[in-house]
């Protein structure tokens, strides 16, 4: 296709026409808001405003009003949501941990004091001896300032935690605490929740 | 150049002349909705593109001054206006519907063969339709275009070489249905 062909066939496509009385009428609506606009930058001219800005019309208060009252509103729900988040535990992260557990106590039986998950994989906490006591394993999941970490331990063992020791217990309750040097931790709390620290516990065998 | 009818409306609007600008409007108006409508394909938002290019010509009035002629400053207004456009198909598929309602008495297939023809200048990227228009409908030369678009010659035969080849790919089967074309 040439292009002078190109142009007649697009110019053989007419713009949809309009009445007549439009065309008579557009240029006085064009009038008419240029006048509107005039009218108004005169009265500011005249009479400048002494309101804030964001008061200054209808519209602009209700805008105003309704983003504040959306931002409002994320921020109850974003700190409700965080207020009332609880750590839990899957099942799929107990049926791994309890396989996993599984495998290990069978290749060291006894000596198996905490494991490990985290960003880096699993890491074994293994006694020189066979001579940890036989208790139930506690499946663990801790998340603070620097993520989350999973353990498998008993009652009884230490686990560090960013640096810290803390030891693990388990009460008659059979609720598990951790105790730390300066902070104790229980899921029997109804918070279960540490200031720097977001807790959920879980017997592993409970499930088996 | 300037003409010398404009010369002489540039002055009576600048001291506030009500009656020159609207004949300024009156004069420009159809050249203007018909640009704007083949730009973005919606007689709606031609009509509101259309008023906010007059609105804006009257209040940067000043500007005019340095321009050859009203209606190469007006293009340009619109063009800018246009190019700032966002596309809202609802509207057009509401004009489309109302077009034919409104050109029954037109033959169908020539209804058919201008929405067809509107339909692939919309599938242009804005700028070369811009310049599609520009230069094939409102008769405009490149360097007039290049004014209007706020861009050198050169850019304004690329847009055009590329729009060329897009719409001809588009427009092929029109070529062969055309008759006469």
């Amino acid at each position: 296709m040439k292009n002078s062909e190109l142009d007649q066939i697009l110019k053989s496509a007419p713009v949809p026409d309009r009445p007549e009385a439009y065309w008579d009428q557009f240029p006085r609506r064009v009038m008419a808001k240029t006048d509107r606009l005039r009218t108004r930058a005169d009265a500011e001219t005249n009479h400048p405003r002494t309101e804030p800005f964001w008061l200054r019309s209808r519209f602009q208060f209700a805008t105003v009003g309704l983003g504040l009252a959306i931002s409002g509103l994320l921020l109850v729900f974003v700190l409700g949501s965080r207020q009332g988040r609880q750590l839990s535990i899957t099942e799929p992260q107990l049926a791994a941990a309890r396989k996993y557990f599984q495998e290990i106590e069978t290749l060291f039986p006894g000596q198996v004091q905490a494991i490990v998950f985290d960003q880096q994989g699993s890491h074994l906490l293994l006694a020189e001896r066979s001579n940890v006591p036989t208790s139930s394993p506690l499946y663990l999941r801790i998340c603070g300032p620097k993520g989350c970490q999973n353990y498998v331990t008993f009652s009884g063992q230490q686990i560090r935690l960013n640096g810290e020791t803390c030891e693990v217990l388990l009460d008659h309750h059979g609720n598990v605490l951790l105790v730390g040097q300066r902070w104790i931790f229980s899921t029997a709390q109804a918070s279960a929740k540490h200031a720097r620290y977001q807790v959920a516990a879980q017997p592993l065998e409970m499930t088996l | 150049m300037v003409a010398p009818d404009d010369r002489l409306r540039r002055a009576e609007c600048q001291n506030g002349g009500q009656e020159a600008f609207e004949n300024l409007v009156r004069e420009n108006q159809r050249m203007i909705h018909s640009l704007c409508y083949r730009l973005t394909g919606s007689m709606e938002d031609a009509e509101d593109l259309a008023q906010e290019t007059f609105v804006q010509a009257f209040q940067n009035f000043a500007e005019f001054r340095a321009e050859a002629k009203a209606s190469s400053w007006l293009y340009r207004i619109a063009v800018n206006c246009c190019l700032n456009w966002r596309k809202r198909r609802q509207r057009q598929d509401q004009t489309h519907q109302e077009w034919g309602r409104q050109e029954a008495e037109v033959a169908h297939d020539d209804t058919w063969r201008a929405q067809q023809i509107q339909e692939a200048l919309m599938k242009l990227p804005t700028k070369q339709r811009a310049a599609i228009v520009l230069t094939t409908y409102e008769g405009l030369t490149h360097a007039e275009a290049a004014r209007a678009l706020g861009c050198s010659e050169t850019t304004v035969s690329w847009r055009l070489f590329a729009a060329r080849a897009k719409i001809k790919r588009l427009l092929k089967h029109l070529q062969k249905t055309g008759g006469a074309l």
